[in-house]
């Protein structure tokens, strides 16, 4: 019984010509989102690549130098492209894949390729992600709206009663039929693997892993879009209605809900402005440690007695060490703290935003499975996170490598100390390990459970909605 | 064979049907006349299981259509006054998939096309999409799908309403047929004409109940639409009368 309406529902869809144009538009827009994602991973792999050797060749031939001067002068972190940001490239236009890593400062992330983008792009960038998040589910309504209320209407729905066709077989052959047609996009998986491997960016860790869970939710996703397209189906008397509603929907869930989120998310829990957090991190992290203030000054004191308890002399100038580079490490240590607690307030809120923005997936599944991509992918905000703190955990080590250069062998010379090509390509690489999947389960197994409900509650609506149907052409 | 035994329906307090005693024997045509909301649709719904008898049963070839209802439809088909069809497939493709849905998947292209002309439709109209169909067509098309299933129960709910002259005389024409092959037929309608012509008892419809009974040999065209048209005044006595 199955295969039979599953044959007439195939037969039905290609003597349709705006079924095979809708595929057709569908896999054209999914080939130019693959390859453009591809293109803009690989011009930002080459531009990063290119960009870390500069960096490497000038801080390595920077000649003769104080190494506080080069501390300014510095080096910057660079985040690796990853591979499977060909298929969802989430935030990483967005936010940044190069943090300057500069003495008594953590920056942010700088060098984002949204600031040349043209208008457009900002509003919605062509990702194979994007496509199935919004446009698959677009073509599932299009193709599942009139499935029972249309049978409704030709009156083929009694027809098929009278021969004791069961609710449930007819909404399986149906469902398989619209996923049947779904899967035409299926050489498009196959398209965005071969670019994502040959886009020479960085493959994630645990990329099988990773791969088959963003297949799997993506495959439940379409199922909850699916299910819900034929509950709405069956619960119309009209096919018309059908439509208006599985649209007013679709504009909901797709496309108002993630912005109206993230919206709400700020608005509940509102971020510092960037000039007053800038404003307010500099002084607490320079000026209080720098600065003519009476604390400012205790704390320099304090620094100047820890040194010479350390050493067991009894004033600056008997140290064996060169103080200035002291002091310098010192004040690092100092506004390090102080980075954690701003960095750590300024985190906390983003991640409050997040979670506030997390509730609308109750509304929208779309928001479920967009955490869940960008997450897979390695290219969320918290994913951004990880890169930004690994980058700051080097700057700090690198600054202290830079200071203690200074320490240990500027003696009396001080600032007029200078370093050499020598030293300079003693010191390390920035090197990033992306987050392993068991580092990223935490953070999306919510969104994980939320899609399985909502799977759960259209399987429920789709199958109640059939019977419902049932009962009501019986009675008419 | 149908039959239906003290078959009754109450939607609230209004009583569709009340107390239905009949019997559709194998090569038999019973019509049922009546008005508008007399219960005739009801009756073929309760016997096709789509709504739940409040009192008695509904059985098709001895099986209550509601403790077994895939077995009664086995070897039932229903014929509605609008055969539904998907005009995007072909009439053999309509024919294919009600056939497949009733369990007979092992047709050949050749022998579904055979029920198609057998029913009456032109050979040249088998490969054309329904949606160019006439009713007419489309009745051939349900009865195409009834031979096809090996029905030996027909429902026919209005299957003449709407058919011009022609293809009026061909259904009537096609359900003698079927009426001489051995099928129990019931057949809810409006035109007494037809329903003189090919029923084998006519069965006259009221508020609910059935009224009379009559051997459709036993009276002429006129009589009997006297006698239709004496039951549907609003006169309980005269109905009474009549159907004690």
């Amino acid at each position: 019984m199955i295969a039979a309406v599953l044959k007439k529902e195939l037969r039905q869809y290609v003597r349709d010509g705006r079924v095979l144009v809708l595929v057709g538009v569908l896999f054209g827009l999914g080939v130019a989102a693959a390859l453009s994602g591809w293109n803009t991973v690989r011009a930002m792999e080459a531009e990063r690549a290119a960009a870390s050797a500069v960096d490497r060749d000038v801080w390595d031939n920077q000649g003769q130098k104080n190494p506080h001067t080069a501390a300014h002068f510095s080096r910057y972190a660079f985040r690796p492209i990853t591979n499977v940001s060909v298929f969802d490239p989430g935030v990483n236009t967005a936010v940044g894949g190069a943090v300057w890593l500069e003495a008594h400062h953590q920056d942010p992330a700088t060098l984002r390729p949204i600031e040349d983008a043209v208008e457009i792009h900002r509003f919605a960038q062509l990702s194979p992600a994007w496509i199935l998040q919004c446009f698959a589910p677009l073509l599932l309504v299009l193709l599942v709206f009139a499935s029972v209320a249309g049978e409704r209407e030709r009156g083929t729905l009694r027809h098929m009663m009278s021969t004791g066709v069961r609710a449930n077989k007819l909404l399986w052959g149906k469902g398989l039929a619209a996923l049947i047609v779904l899967s035409t996009l299926a050489p498009l998986l196959a398209l965005v693997l071969a670019m994502v491997m040959a886009s020479g960016a960085s493959p994630l860790p645990d990329a099988a892993a990773r791969g088959g869970l963003l297949v799997a939710t993506y495959a439940v996703y379409l199922l909850v879009c699916l299910f819900i397209a034929l509950a709405v189906s069956a619960r119309s008397r009209r096919s018309k209605t059908a439509l208006v509603v599985l649209l007013g929907f679709w504009a909901l869930s797709a496309v108002v809900a993630p912005r109206l989120a993230n919206n709400v998310g700020a608005l509940v829990h509102p971020a510092p402005q960037s000039a007053e957090f800038w404003s307010a991190l500099n002084e607490a992290s320079s000026g209080a440690f720098w600065g003519t203030s009476e604390e400012a000054k205790k704390r320099q004191e304090a620094v100047r007695e820890r040194a010479l308890a350390e050493y067991g002399v009894a004033s600056v100038e008997e140290l064996p060490i060169n103080y200035d580079g002291y002091m310098l490490q010192a004040s690092e240590e100092f506004a390090n703290e102080v980075f954690d607690e701003h960095y750590g307030a300024l985190h906390d809120t983003l991640m409050r935003q997040r979670e506030t923005a997390r509730y609308f997936s109750l509304v929208s599944p779309t928001i479920a499975i967009g955490n869940i991509s960008s997450a897979l992918a390695g290219s969320d905000v918290a994913a951004h996170h990880h890169f930004t703190n690994a980058a700051e955990q080097f700057r700090r080590d690198f600054i202290r490598l830079l200071n203690e250069e200074m320490i240990e062998h500027a003696g009396k010379d001080g600032y007029n100390y200078q370093s050499d090509n020598a030293f300079w390509r003693q010191t390390p690489d920035f090197q990033y390990t992306p987050q392993t999947i068991s580092e990223v389960w935490p953070r999306i197994w919510p969104d994980v459970l939320m899609l399985a409900l909502w799977c759960l509650a259209g399987l429920s609506l789709a199958t109640s909605g059939v019977r419902a149907s049932f009962a009501e052409e019986a009675t008419s | 064979m149908i039959e239906a035994r003290g078959l009754s329906k109450v939607f609230g307090t209004a009583w569709a049907l009340r107390e239905l005693d009949l019997v559709v024997a194998q090569g038999e045509l019973v019509a049922l006349l009546g008005a508008n909301g007399a219960g005739k649709t009801t009756t073929i719904n309760l016997f096709l299981g789509f709504l739940q008898p409040s009192s008695g049963v509904a059985l098709v070839n001895g099986q209550d259509v509601h403790k077994a209802p895939l077995a009664s439809k086995r070897e039932l088909a229903y014929i509605p006054e609008q055969v539904a069809l998907y005009p995007m497939l072909t009439g053999l493709e309509n024919l294919e998939f009600f056939t497949a849905l009733a369990g007979h998947t092992d047709y050949t292209k050749a022998q579904l096309g055979e029920f198609l002309e057998r029913a009456g439709l032109a050979p040249a109209a088998i490969e054309r999409r329904a949606g160019t169909y006439s009713k007419g067509m489309r009745q051939k098309v349900g009865i195409a799908a009834a031979m096809a299933k090996r029905a030996t129960t027909f429902l026919l709910d209005e299957p003449l309403s709407g058919l011009d002259p022609k293809a009026a005389n061909e259904f009537s024409t096609t359900l003698r047929n079927l009426k001489h092959e051995g099928a129990a037929i019931l057949m809810a309608t409006h035109d007494i004409f037809r329903a003189k012509e090919v029923a084998s008892r006519i069965g006259m419809m009221k508020a609910g109940r059935l009224v009379d009974q009559i051997d459709s040999a036993s009276l002429g065209h006129a009589e009997l639409e006297a006698v239709y048209l004496e039951h549907m005044r609003d006169d309980a006595a005269t109905v009474t009368a009549r159907a004690s």
